[in-house]
């Protein structure tokens, strides 16, 4: 059985695409056949840091509304084997995206692929909502700081109500919580919240902590996901991600403010 | 019968009361958009001025389970077309319930036999008008309370009691005590005609004896509200938690001579 998993956070700009992207490919690093789905039907994200914008030629909402067949829109990634992209129309508003016509895709999807990982765009909106209905699991991606918390907060309560699991009254949805953009030397200042306070206010099992990166800026440019570039902190944040997914237990890492050598501390940090 | 809220200020902004108002409830038998609306346009084609900015129940009662879900954004949209405003929604399984919370929508339980009963003279026809009492949010005097025990039996509240975590933008009621073992995020809100007990962090609105009852009581493992209210009489405890050393703390709130009390427990 496939397993539909959805990367939600109500808060806009905090790094749902950013995780889709890398969780996605790091599944199919590890061998599972993947396909990742862009739901932020007109904005068109999920390409762009996969690096695939040009060979987009038919979309989600083209299969939905029966101009395209699925294989003509799914886009094999070049890099990493198993891994497929579903892109967004950038032409279209939310509402292409009918119930009826998200079951389809994603029923013909799961014939194909073990993990279907579901990019969502920001709100609580129709968009968002389809993005979570069929989920089986949730990452719920939140920022240490208090709107986004409270953002992620409400997007549960949506899971626990909304989602197809909460109307048929099967198990529910397994909530996975993701911090990113998470910067130790603003949580020492106290300018952040700390994971122990979100954890607290969210109560639902971490799933790890992306450090605030610039490699997650380089990498989105180079429409490469930062998951590959495993020197970087954040790259290496998303593979224990991808292995605690998976079962793994492996601790938590990049909690601490880096220790800064002497002239580092001279001259100030650098990101 | 009108029944003034004391506020407990000098010179209130606003007088609180409690009233009973006749309202047009439409009972659905169907969930089927399109027969909703064909409906709807020949009642309003008669009479078009008629029901304009008429506040509308959409009563859940008689809805068999085998009807397929409905929509309530757009059954909201579609009344307003026809000038309805729906201003609550009756009745009807746990997902209804659900669904008017997420829409932002009030929620009334059934009406009571004697209720029913009125209904059934007219259960064919699907504009009925019936009296809803306001029983929420509103008070009683003792006198009345007691004239009112005196006729009906006393009724035997239930305790409800929920296990799971209440979000923000998710809001709880409950006619007796309400029980709560997660916690109540902030921006989530409890309403409860008898006490209200959580069992875990209470960051959220809490709002006990909200029938009339005084004597109902507020627990909580930690206690972090943004509102605590007994009957009317309400503190917003997050505006200065600061300087509030039960801030964090087992508290019990109690309503003691018109003001709230915050204990330690
Ligand atoms: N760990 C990180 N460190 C630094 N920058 C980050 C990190 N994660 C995300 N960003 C940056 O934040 C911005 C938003 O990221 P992303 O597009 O992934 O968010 P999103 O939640 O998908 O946004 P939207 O709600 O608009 O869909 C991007 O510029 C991205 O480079
Ligand atoms: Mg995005």
């Amino acid at each position: 059985m496939a397993r539909i998993i959805v990367v939600t956070s109500g808060k806009g700009g905090v790094g749902k695409t950013t995780t889709s992207s890398s969780i996605a490919t790091g599944l199919a690093l590890k061998g599972h056949r993947t396909v990742v789905i862009d739901f932020d039907v007109g904005l068109r994200n999920l390409d762009l840091l996969m690096g695939c914008e040009r060979r987009v030629v038919y979309d989600f909402v083209n299969v939905i509304n029966g101009e395209a067949e699925l294989h003509q829109a799914l886009i094999r990634d070049k890099r990493t084997e198993n891994l497929s992209i579903l892109p967004a129309s950038q032409t279209r508003d939310k509402e292409a995206l009918t119930h009826e016509g998200v079951e389809k895709v994603l029923n013909q999807l799961a014939k194909d692929f073990e993990y279907i990982i579901c990019d969502s765009p920001a709100g609580i909106e129709h968009g968002a909502l389809m993005a979570l209905y069929f989920a089986d699991e949730a990452i719920i991606t939140t920022n240490p700081e208090v709107s986004s918390v409270r953002d992620s907060d409400r997007i549960l309560g949506i899971l626990q109500s909304k989602s197809r699991r909460a109307v048929e009254n099967l198990e529910p949805v397994k909530e996975h919580l993701l911090v990113t953009r998470y910067n130790p030397d603003r949580v020492t200042r106290g300018e952040m919240l700390n994971i122990q306070d979100v954890e607290e206010i969210l109560a639902i099992p971490l799933i790890g902590v992306i450090p605030e990166s610039t490699s997650v800026l380089k990498a989105s440019n180079q429409g490469v996901p930062v998951v590959c570039n495993t020197e970087s902190d954040a790259g290496q944040a998303y593979n224990d991600v991808v292995a605690r997914f998976l079962g793994e237990d492996i601790p938590h890492r990049f909690l601490e403010p880096a220790k800064k050598g002497f002239l580092q501390r001279m001259f100030g940090g650098i990101g | 019968m009108t029944l003034q809220l004391q506020t407990g200020t000098a010179a209130a902004a606003f007088k609180m009361t409690g009233g009973i108002y006749t309202l047009t409830t439409l009972e659905l038998h169907s969930t089927n958009p399109a027969d909703i609306t064909n409906q709807l346009e020949n009642m309003t084609r008669k009479a078009p001025n008629f029901f304009q900015q008429t506040p509308v129940i959409i009563a859940f009662d008689q809805l068999s389970p085998e009807q397929p879900p409905i929509d309530l954004y757009q059954l909201r949209h579609s009344l307003q077309q026809f000038g309805l405003i729906l201003i609550a929604v009756r009745g009807g399984q746990e997902s209804h319930k659900q669904d008017a919370m997420m829409a932002g929508i009030p929620w009334l339980p059934s009406p009571r036999q004697r209720d029913r009963e009125e209904d059934e003279d007219s259960a064919d026809n699907v504009e009925t008008n019936v009296v809803i009492m306001q029983k929420s949010r509103t008070t009683t005097s003792p006198a009345a309370e007691a004239a009112n025990q005196t006729q009906t039996p006393p009724v035997i509240q239930k305790t409800t009691l929920i296990e799971h975590p209440i979000r923000s933008g998710q809001q709880v009621y409950a006619e007796g005590d309400l029980v709560i073992t997660s916690p109540v995020s902030s921006g989530a809100e409890l309403l409860a005609g008898g006490n209200i007990h959580v069992y875990g962090p209470l960051r959220g609105r809490a709002l006990a004896g909200i029938n009339g009852n005084s004597d109902a009581r507020i627990f909580c493992l930690q206690f972090e509200a943004e509102l605590i209210s007994i009957n009317g009489q309400y503190k917003m405890p997050s505006a200065s938690h600061n300087s509030d050393p039960l801030w964090g703390s087992s508290v019990i709130v109690s309503l003691e001579e018109q003001s709230l009390h915050i204990k330690k427990l």
